[in-house]
């Protein structure tokens, strides 16, 4: 849900493509991307590892590629003979298939491969990637960045979405799909237009659609983008409506979007701006629904504005916070009952003009009932941290700008969410350098739970612990995986814990 | 016990011989989980942790040990000085087992294995009586032959043998792969090897390689290693036989050598067909059992279904070792003396299960000695030791996982577990950290009117005090244990 991120982090690597190679900061030495969790409807349902195991020939590397289940029990290994120049970008499970997602960082092409539940292999295909704006995501990646967002989305038990940019074209998207054995069932591309920059990343899945988000510019640093919902045929690709994200009155933000069958309709859920403002540097006005039939058009809207209804509900001691600072938003929930959560995190520009950082402060999570009627504003306070923004990025300015960037290189708190099965509860994780009294610092998971009593509480891990290494990990809904590195027997444990409320 | 078996059977027989025989199992299968033992009504006194090795099975070991190397038979010197260190290795091992408290050699439970183990060797004259026979603490259901004379059977398995002749049975194996050497023969055909000019030459060409080293090892270890365990499947046959021999020189008892296999054929399947009543255990009145942490649904993820391939395991499945087992008999004299009771039951059973949950919680492994310690509360609904056991184990599970480390004491649910296992784990997860304190004190609690003078239950109430769920004072139950037990085994635990 984090959508937006995706073209901030196109701009991003845009910026450090025009500006050019003088920039090396960002060239780290290349390193694979060995292990992560395999994710199904964001949600881990295991782990990969993928690493070389030796050379095969002058070209060619045996790689060993294992895959776990959630409870980290191996469910099997294989060795795959690849060139030298593989990365592993994504591992992702769609109920009944595997879909891995590999990048050839010299031939600049991508191969999708499927397994079945046992690795054995359904099908596979390779596609150069001829756009220099195509791989360019590729290549921020092999720079050792994290994805903003993911590119290869699973079709729960159909097949696999793939997100890219079409070959010829300036920068338009290309959506394809693949089936479970990785033949290409269908593919969109951007209409021929003036807008010759056009993104598109994922934004909702039901059962018979895909939504997907899409920013159209006329030029590479068009700052000021549109936002349009494209919705299609899951079946087909067969375009259902495309339509500016507005209302009569604002522009919209995207956060989430939900399709109900009943009613044949959809519901869109995201801060909203005044029409003559740029969305990509001004504040929002507050948050807003919109409800579209099924040509997309408005049915009906409600908004909570910052200043009347959102602000009736912050806390008075932190009243002056909410006024001073900004809040990027992470990640948006919908409870079972209904309520929506936004996830979000105060930030404010500091430091000098030389040397510029953001200083990151409290966790926010806006509550909203069923009515998207404002419930409730929590905030769970944690240490200041700050991220320093590197040279270049200074020269975009506004401080909406910089959070993105920020956003962007991991300079935020936030580290992720996890949703029970169920959907009556939920976890926010962030990573918080905390000090106490008298005491060196020390980093810390803080996990905020909303528990089935429909109340928050906070579980801390400490992430350093005294003799041993010590790394925490995303994994299944309520636990971490904590894995140990006891020095004196060379040895590494890896486990779940679970998350105490 | 009316089976009778007359050489050679018929087709037809060999199949009522197998239907009896299922009949049986699932007779005894019935009965053993409803009665408890008398000795263990109220209490059970766990033994003594042997901290290290006693001083003259160490010299007895290095003795064998000097005698061993000096008998080395080699001419090429790479070889010798090999073969004498695995030997080195081989006691070091044995001596590591005693003294990481493995080893149990209280003559409590290993008496009668003594004894049983000196009517072998009487039975069977032609082998010098040069072993000693041990109990390890493990609830595998297993028995080893250290190789250089130490045997040891583990409380898993002595939980699980029915008879006395099954004992013997399994001791007749551990025997024979003594006395055929198994060991020996394999550390000096590995010494052998690794000296071998061909094999060493073949290890530096792939050192030398420049492509695919691994892939080349592996292929390499994987050779070796299909030989050894091909040698290693002719030792389990060979050993089966040998024991069959030597087990009828000292009784009539056809049962059991089958039974055996059988047992150890079955043994990762709870031995007790119910699944617990964790309800009825864990509920008291002053914080009622929730139905909705009993809520399992087994893990339905991908695994791939291993397929049961026999000739890549260690050991040839205990069926086909059966089969052979069953081939042998036909070819045997009847013999007359039977020695053993017929009484399928013994003490040292129960004693091995008590004695099971007392290693798991001295090896921390606190899930696993919950869930024995709740199976033995179901028999044994008045033992105190067990109760506290129990209290003691979830107070362990509340402070690890306050600590966010419980995953190092309990196992995540896995469907490939027991059925009954895997529920009690899927249930230990979903109890959340304030319902574990809250479990933890309860059960205390509600019963420390009637334990509260055995010193396990005294402690564990302590424990539970530590929980901040009841109003109870921490000090006032330290100072009484200090009191009550001055020497006892938990007073150091308060220092710290
Ligand atoms: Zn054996």
């Amino acid at each position: 849900m984090r959508k937006i991120y995706l073209f901030m982090c196109c701009m991003m690597i845009a910026i450090q493509m025009t500006a050019q190679t003088s920039s090396t900061e960002n060239v780290k030495t290349v390193k694979l991307r060995s292990a992560g969790s395999i994710i199904q409807n964001g949600t881990v349902k295991g782990y990969f590892n993928f690493y070389n195991v030796e050379k095969k020939d002058r070209k060619n590397n045996n790689y060993q590629l294992t895959i776990t289940d959630e409870n980290l029990r191996e469910i099997n290994s294989i060795t795959i003979t690849r060139p030298t120049t593989y990365l592993l970008v994504e591992g992702i499970f769609n109920g009944t298939s595997f879909g891995f997602l590999f990048f050839d960082q010299q031939k600049k092409s991508l191969e999708l491969i499927a397994y079945d539940q046992t690795l054995k292999e359904l099908g596979k295909v390779t596609k150069t990637l001829k756009n220099r704006q195509g791989y360019g995501t590729y290549m921020y990646m092999a720079q050792g960045n994290e994805m903003m967002t993911s590119v290869f989305i699973a079709v729960p038990n159909k097949g696999f979405l793939l997100y890219g940019i079409e070959d010829e074209s300036k920068c338009d998207y290309e959506i394809e799909f693949y089936d479970n054995s990785m033949k290409r069932a269908w593919a969109i591309y951007g209409p021929k237009d003036e807008f010759d920059f056009e993104n598109a990343v994922e934004g909702f899945q039901s059962d018979q659609y895909i939504g997907s988000i899409v920013m159209r510019r006329t030029a590479l640093l068009d700052f000021n983008p549109e936002m349009d919902l494209l919705v299609v045929n899951t079946s087909d690709g067969k375009q259902l409506f495309r339509v500016p994200m507005e209302t009569s009155k604002y522009k919209v933000a995207l956060a989430d979007l939900s399709f109900d069958a009943a009613k044949q309709q959809f519901t869109m859920f995201g801060e909203y701006f005044n029409k003559e403002d740029n969305s990509l540097k001004d504040p929002s006005q507050g948050f807003i629904t919109v409800v579209l039939d099924m040509k997309g058009k408005v049915i009906s809207e409600k908004v909570n504005s910052w200043k009347k209804e959102i602000a009736a509900k912050v806390p008075a001691k932190h009243k002056e916070a909410f006024e001073e600072k900004s809040i990027l938003f992470h990640d948006f929930i919908r409870t079972a009952d209904g309520d929506y959560f936004a996830i979000g995190e105060q930030y404010k520009k500091g430091g000098t003009p030389m040397t510029l950082k953001l200083n990151i402060y409290d966790m926010v999570i806006l509550q909203f009932d069923a009515n998207f009627a404002m419930k409730n504003v929590h905030v769970f306070t944690k240490e200041k941290s700050d991220f320093s923004i590197p040279g270049m990025a200074g020269m975009i300015g506004g401080s909406k700008m910089l959070s993105y960037f920020a956003k962007g290189y991991g300079g935020f708190d936030y580290a992720f969410s996890q949703v029970a099965a169920d959907n009556n509860t939920f976890i926010i994780n962030y990573v918080n350098f905390e000090r106490e009294k008298g005491q060196k610092g020390k980093n810390q998971l803080g996990s905020i739970v909303y528990t089935p009593e429909k109340t928050f509480t906070v579980d801390k891990i400490d992430l350093v612990r005294k003799g041993s290494k010590y790394f925490v990990y995303r994994a299944k809904p309520g636990y971490v995986m904590i894995s140990e590195y006891f020095e004196k027997e060379k040895r590494i444990d890896r486990r779940l814990e679970k998350i105490n409320y | 016990m009316k089976l009778r078996h007359t050489p050679p059977l018929s087709h037809r027989r060999r199949r009522t011989f197998f239907v009896a025989h299922s009949l049986l199992i699932i007779l005894i299968l019935l009965t053993a989980p409803l009665c408890g033992f008398a000795q263990f009504t109220t209490n059970y006194q766990a033994l003594p942790i042997e901290d290290t090795i006693p001083p003259t099975y160490l010299s007895a070991l290095n003795t064998r040990l000097s005698g061993a190397q000096a008998a080395i038979s080699e001419s090429n010197k790479a070889v010798i000085a090999s073969i004498r260190k695995y030997l080195q290795n081989r006691t070091d091992y044995v001596i590591s087992r005693f003294n990481d408290d493995y080893i149990i050699s209280d003559p409590t439970l290993t008496s009668s294995l003594q004894r049983l183990l000196k009517d072998i060797y009487d039975a069977n004259p032609q082998f010098k009586p040069e072993t000693h026979v041990f109990v390890y603490r493990s609830e595998a259901v297993n028995a080893v032959s250290f190789g250089e004379g130490t045997i040891a059977l583990t409380l898993g398995l002595l939980a699980r043998m029915e008879t006395e002749g099954q004992i013997a049975f399994v001791l007749c194996h551990e025997l024979a792969h003594y006395h055929y050497k198994h060991s020996d023969n394999k550390i000096v055909a590995l010494s052998k090897l690794y000296n071998d000019k061909e094999f060493k030459k073949e290890v530096r060409s792939i050192k030398r390689s420049d492509y695919e080293q691994i892939t080349k090892f592996s292929k390499l270890a994987k050779s070796l290693e299909l030989s050894i365990t091909h040698h290693g499947r002719e030792h389990e046959f060979e050993a089966d036989s040998l024991a069959l021999r030597m087990y009828r020189n000292l009784t009539s008892d056809v049962h059991s050598p089958i039974r055996t296999l059988e047992i150890l054929d079955s043994a990762d399947r709870d031995e007790f067909p119910n699944n617990l009543d964790l309800k009825t255990a864990l509920h008291t009145d002053a914080y009622p059992f929730k139905d909705q942490w009993l809520a399992y649904t087994p893990s339905s993820t991908w695994h791939a279904t291993s397929e049961d391939n026999d000739s890549t395991r260690t050991h040839p499945s205990c069926q086909r070792r059966i089969k052979a087992l069953q081939r042998q008999m036909k070819s045997l004299p009847a013999c007359i003396n039977n020695k053993f009771n017929a009484d399928a039951r013994n003490t040292l059973r129960e004693h091995c299960r008590f004695e099971q949950v007392a290693s798991l919680v001295h090896y921390k492994r606190y899930g696993r000695a919950l869930f024995e310690s709740l199976k033995l509360a179901a028999r044994y609904p008045d033992n105190a030791y067990v109760h506290a056991i129990i209290g003691q184990c979830l107070y362990q599970h509340y402070a690890h996982q306050q600590n966010h480390e419980l995953g190092k004491v309990l196992s995540l649910p896995d469907p490939r577990f027991a059925e009954n296992y895997d529920r009690f784990l899927t249930f230990m997860h979903n109890l959340r950290l304030s319902e574990l304190a809250s479990l933890s004190y309860h059960y205390m609690a509600s019963r420390k009117d009637r334990y509260i003078s055995n010193e396990e239950f005294l402690f564990g109430w302590w424990m539970a005090s530590q929980t901040g769920v009841g109003n109870v004072a921490s000090d006032e139950i330290k100072k009484a244990y200090i009191k009550t037990f001055p020497h006892g085994k938990y007073i150091k635990k308060f220092n710290k």
